[in-house]
Parts: structure tokens; sequence; C-alpha cells
């Protein structure tokens, strides 16, 4: 679990076909897989039944032998257009959110279905190079998604399925170089594996014999009793954890949203410093909060708090020294000051919004730090962008923004459909215009205070 | 996109966009009057009503990720010279370039910024090298004269007015007689097909039409 701290990409997953078992990815597990497919090549004669019918691997020589060494009629009976938009469970999600915080440095899969990759676009991020086959190799980033085996976005005799391709033919090839690149990390975790990799195996124990004592590789597996995999990787003991896939990696997700959670509240005073705020605000009750929410959601939350450009909706946590995490600091400190302006407990959703209640009722406050903004005007215009949906509501919003230049009068109306004194909503018109704060002066006036909370 | 477009066709349409402002009453702000600059393709027009901003982009994207950039620009630009009661305040326009098709996925966003109404009015005009041309002249209809009309001068009465007019039909090519016979019947408010009509059966019969 100490690899899952912040820091210089000191992990590697590598993850095979138990891994997108799990809800809703539901992907058949490699032996169902080969079953399944088995069945149809036998029905339809394209090959004689095989001696064991589970191996995919037996199954891809069968066909390659009845078919001149060609596996295309394998391939033509997978789910090739599910494994294409396989949509990730919550541990291909953490996993991704992981690799963008730059705890992941690669993520090596032997699967052909895509729900990792498939992973960092739900989240909305990019800057990961993603490694199908030898033409993306000399792209290769620090990080990388690389599936070493083929991906359902190859053509069939593209993909590493037979015993030859598996048991040698990688040798002195790109997967051989590129497994050699990014296993070395001082800890490589394997998950989701059901038999021995020779590539894998064999990689890793030259990486262990060059760099002796100075990495370490776990094996994650369901089910208890020491595995074929982990007397293949040998072991130490202790280092085969019995867990899911989705479990090891909702464990990860905890370690390191506390470890984010952590450096947050470690910068709290330099913001108390620099703001003057004096306002008892107990920062933990929002903690609790975003720790409700799981590292994922906390990523959305820092997403709706900035101006993401296109496909880089979410956004990687800055770590200690960098602007940026005094910025959410702030936000976090002015989140706890929202509860003490109202004398009540706040709640925090990941879509941003901080719902304060009053006597009232309940205000609709979201927050906004835009530091590149050249003034309030241009941060007051992104902020209604980003939550320009929030504001169709009747009810309306209380938009903050935080970390620009102060506001400065401006001549032209905020709406030129609207006279500035209309208070009133309409159909026509829509709802009430949103009201935008600067962040440092509801701080000092206690009417804006009022306003908020 | 298409890679022939890019830095040179956005250039182009600036220029063209500011050649366009620039025909008619329209003058250039000195780029003096302002201490900030949003890229190498910005500039801002002001007549007797209105302030204009025109800004170019590379691409769609970066018109989308810009805009408000821009926007802010001409908001300040206009404040510091404009008070608030002052209608011109009402009146400032930012004219979005960008010389490149808008894609499905873009859409939705460029339609919002169309139908934004923060602040100032927005003008965008996009599309490929044919496209643009005529999108151009449709995004800046809005501050153009209309065009086919000629201006006529200021007249004390309106006999004077009335006899320029005349006089414009009739180099359009109308028949003198008919045109007279219009006006009259036109501040007489009497039916202008009847006077067409009486105008016909003379032409017809070879005889005169009562004035």
């Amino acid at each position: 679990m100490a690899a899952a701290m912040p820091g210089d990409q000191r992990l590697t997953l590598v993850i095979g076909a138990g891994c997108s078992i799990e809800h809703p990815t539901g992907m058949p597990s490699g032996g169902d897989l080969a079953e399944q497919a088995h069945q149809k090549l036998t029905l339809t004669r394209v090959i004689q039944a095989v001696a064991n019918p589970r191996d995919l691997s037996k199954v891809a020589d069968a066909v390659k032998a009845a078919n001149h060494g060609l596996q295309a009629a394998l391939i033509d009976v997978l789910p090739i257009d599910e494994m294409r938009i396989a949509k990730p469970n919550s541990g291909y999600l953490i996993a991704a959110a992981m690799q963008i915080d730059r705890v992941v440095g690669s993520t090596v899969s032997l699967n052909y279905d895509q729900a990792g990759i498939n992973a960092f676009s739900v989240l909305g991020a990019g800057g990961i190079k993603v490694v199908h086959g030898i033409a993306d190799v000399g792209s290769i980033r620090p990080q990388n998604f690389v599936f070493l085996h083929g991906s359902a976005a190859l053509p069939g005799e593209d993909w590493v399925i037979g015993t030859d391709a598996l048991d040698g033919e990688w040798i002195s090839t790109w997967r051989e170089v590129v497994a050699q690149l990014v296993l070395t990390t001082p800890v490589v975790v394997f998950a989701g594996l059901g038999s021995p990799a020779a590539l894998l195996t064999s990689t890793v124990s030259k990486i262990r014999a060059a760099l002796p004592g100075q990495t370490a590789s776990y094996l994650i597996e369901p089910a208890p009793g020491r595995s074929d995999f982990a007397d293949a990787l040998a072991l130490q003991d202790g280092h085969q954890l019995t867990c899911g896939w989705c479990e090891f990696m909702d464990s990860c997700a905890e370690v390191l949203l506390g470890a984010h959670l952590q450096n947050v509240n470690n910068t709290l005073p330099v913001v108390r410093l620099q703001a003057g705020t004096v306002a008892n605000a107990d920062v933990e009750s929002v903690f609790d909060s975003v720790r409700q929410m799981g590292l994922v959601g906390y990523g959305r939350l820092r997403a709706s708090w900035q101006d993401a450009s296109r496909g880089q909706e979410y956004p990687r946590h800055p770590v200690p020294g960098e602007p940026g995490l005094i910025s959410i600091a702030d936000l976090f400190q002015f989140i706890a000051e929202l509860e003490t302006w109202s004398g009540e407990s706040v709640t925090v959703e990941d879509s941003g919004i901080v719902n304060v209640p009053t006597a009232t009722g309940t205000k609709r406050v979201v927050l906004y730090s835009s530091p590149a903004a050249t003034d309030f005007e241009e941060a007051r215009t992104r902020a209604l962008l980003r939550h320009s949906s929030l504001a169709t509501s009747a009810s309306g919003v209380i938009v903050v923004v935080a970390h620009s230049n102060p506001p400065r009068a401006v001549s032209p109306p905020a709406d030129i459909l609207r006279e500035e004194d209309e208070s009133s909503p309409d159909v026509l018109r829509g709802p009430d215009p949103t009201t935008v704060l600067f962040l440092p002066y509801v701080r000092d006036s206690v009417t804006l205070q009022e306003k908020v909370a | 996109m298409d890679d022939e477009l890019g830095p040179v066709a956005a250039s182009a349409f600036f220029a063209a966009a500011c050649k366009a402002l620039e025909s008619t009453d329209y003058a250039r702000v000195s780029p003096s009057a302002t201490d900030r600059v949003t890229g190498p393709w910005s500039a801002t027009f002001e007549d007797a009503s209105s302030v204009v901003g025109v800004q170019a982009y590379e691409s769609i994207d970066e018109l989308i990720q810009g805009w408000p950039t821009a926007q802010s620009h001409l908001t300040d630009l206009i404040s510091r010279f404009i008070e608030p009661s002052d209608p011109k305040a009402w009146d400032g326009y930012l004219v979005l370039i960008a010389p490149e098709r808008v894609n499905e996925d873009q859409l939705d966003e460029i339609v919002a910024i169309q139908y934004n109404t923060s602040r100032v009015r927005k003008l965008v005009v996009t599309g490929d090298k044919i496209a643009i041309d005529q999108s151009l002249r449709i995004a800046l209809s809005p501050l153009l004269p209309l065009s086919g009309v000629r201006r006529l001068p200021l007249r004390n009465s309106d006999d004077d007015f009335y006899a320029d007019v005349e006089r414009l039909i009739e180099d359009d090519g109308i028949e003198p007689e008919l045109t007279r016979l219009l006006l009259v019947a036109y501040r007489n408010n009497e039916p202008l097909m009847s006077a067409i009509e009486s105008h016909l059966v003379s032409a017809e019969n070879g005889t005169d039409v009562p004035t």
C-alpha cells in the first residue's frame, strides 16, 4: 500500500482477464471465453475438439493448424464489439485516476478488451500513451497503457494468442523491450492473471537479477492458496494478496485519497496566513464529505473547481510544493468557513455543489478557481459557463470565484437581454442571473457571508 | 481540420473582417488604447453607436477556449472609456473567427456562444475557405449597412425627398411616367395597383392618365 502514495510513478500494474469480470465490465473469464469460442468452432466444424477447451491459446493453436497458420476464424467468434466498448469497473477507474495522479507509471494489459483505456475516456482524461502494437512504441512516454498481447482495436492476425506467440515468439521483439522498460519500477502489481505468462515472468526475473533488492512484485489473487503464477514469479511470502481486483483498487484509492487530504491539511496554515482567515473552521468535516465520494469523486470535484481544457476534464492532484495545492487547500478552507457562517453542516457533492442549510432552505454554492484568467471578468465568464447547467433551475446558484484578480467596475450589462434591476424570473428570459462573488470579498464582508450562508 | 488552413487563413479572414468594418463608418481603435493583447489577430472598432471587437483563431477549439478572454478584453476596454449609463455600453459586439468547419462535438458549444448574451453580443464566423466568405458576410451583417441600398441625403421637404426617390427609381430603368403616377398615388394614400391599372389602360388606348 505504500506504493499507492503520491510519488513519481513508482508502481506498475499488470492486469489480466480477471480484472474485466467484475461489474459493469462483465467480460467472461479467459477460461469461459475459450470454452465459448471452442463450442462455436467445433459446432461449425472449423476445428476438432481440443484436450483443454478452457485454454484460449490451445484453441488458437487448433484454429491455426486447421487454417494454414491463420487465426481469424477464432477472432471472428470472440465478442470483439463488446471488448471494444467494455465499460470500466471501479477498479479500472481507480487505476486510471492513480495513473493521472502519477502514482502508477504504466499499466500493462494482457487483455484484448479495452475497458482499461475506456476508463480514461469516462474520467475525461488524456496524457497517457496507449500502445496497441509496434507502431506506437516510438512515441512511448513515462506514462503508458500497453496492450502487450494486442487489443480488440487491432486486426485479428496481430493478436498474441497462440502458444508459440505466448511462449517464445516475443523474445527480442518490441514486446520484450517494452516489458523491460515499464516493469522496471520499484513495485509491480499483477492482478487478474490466470496462468503464468512467460514474457512477464522472464522479464521480472531478469529485472530482479539486474536490480537485486530494488524491486518488489505482488500478486492479487481472489482465491486463497499459493498460485502457479506466484511460483513462476518466485514471489516472497506475503506478496500474494487474497482479494478481488476492485477490492484491491478500492484499498489503494483509500490510501491515496488519505495522502492527498493529508497534503491539503498540511497546506492549510499557509492558506490561513495568506488569507488572514481567522474563522475557526473545522476542515475535518469537509474531508469526511470528500472521503465519502472516494478518490474518483474527489477528482471530479476538483474538475468542477477549475476550467479544464477539452479532453482534460480530470485534473491531476498537485503535490507539495506546487501552487495548485495551496489553491485546493484554500477552497477546503472556504467550505469549512461556509459551515461556520451558517452554523449548520454543509454537504459537498462531486458535481461541485456545496449545499448550505439555512433557516429558509438550502443555498447552493459552487466554487471556481481560475488562476490562469487575466482578470475577474474572464474568471466570472468561465465560471458561469462551467456551471451553466446549474443555473437552469429556478432556485439559482451562487458562484464564488477564487484566485483571480479582484473585480473592477464594468460598463456593459451583465446580460444584454435583461435590465440590471429586473429581479423576477420568467419563462422567456429564464431564471434569475446567477450571483457571482469574489472569494476574498466574502471572507471580508458579513453581508456577503449572509448571502452565501 | 484542413491542414492547409490555420494561421494563413486565420490572418486572411481577420483582415477581411477588419476591411469590411473599415469600409463603413467604423474606425479602428488604436492598440495604444488598450494595455492588453489577446493574440496577433485582435482588433477593436468603434462607430457612433457601438464598439466591435474582432478576434480570429486558428481552430474552433481555440475559439471555444479563448472567447472569454477576448470578451474580458473588450469589456475592460469599454468600461474604461464608456459609462454604464451610456447606451453605447449596451451595444458591444464580439466577432469571433475560426477558419475551420464546426464538427458535431463542437456544435453545441458554438451555438451556446452565439446565444450567450452576457456583456456583449457574440457573432461567430466559422467554415472552410469557401463557406467562411459567405459566413463572414452573414455574421457581420448586423454591423454593416444593408447591401444594395443607396443612401439618400437628408432633405428639408417632402417634395425634395420624393424628387430624389423618383430619380433613383428612374436610374433603375423603371418608366418615369409610371414612377410619377405611383408616387402621386402613394402620397394621396390611394391604391397603387389602381394607379398601375390606369396607366396600362391609358397606354393601350393612347390617352393621358389624369393626375
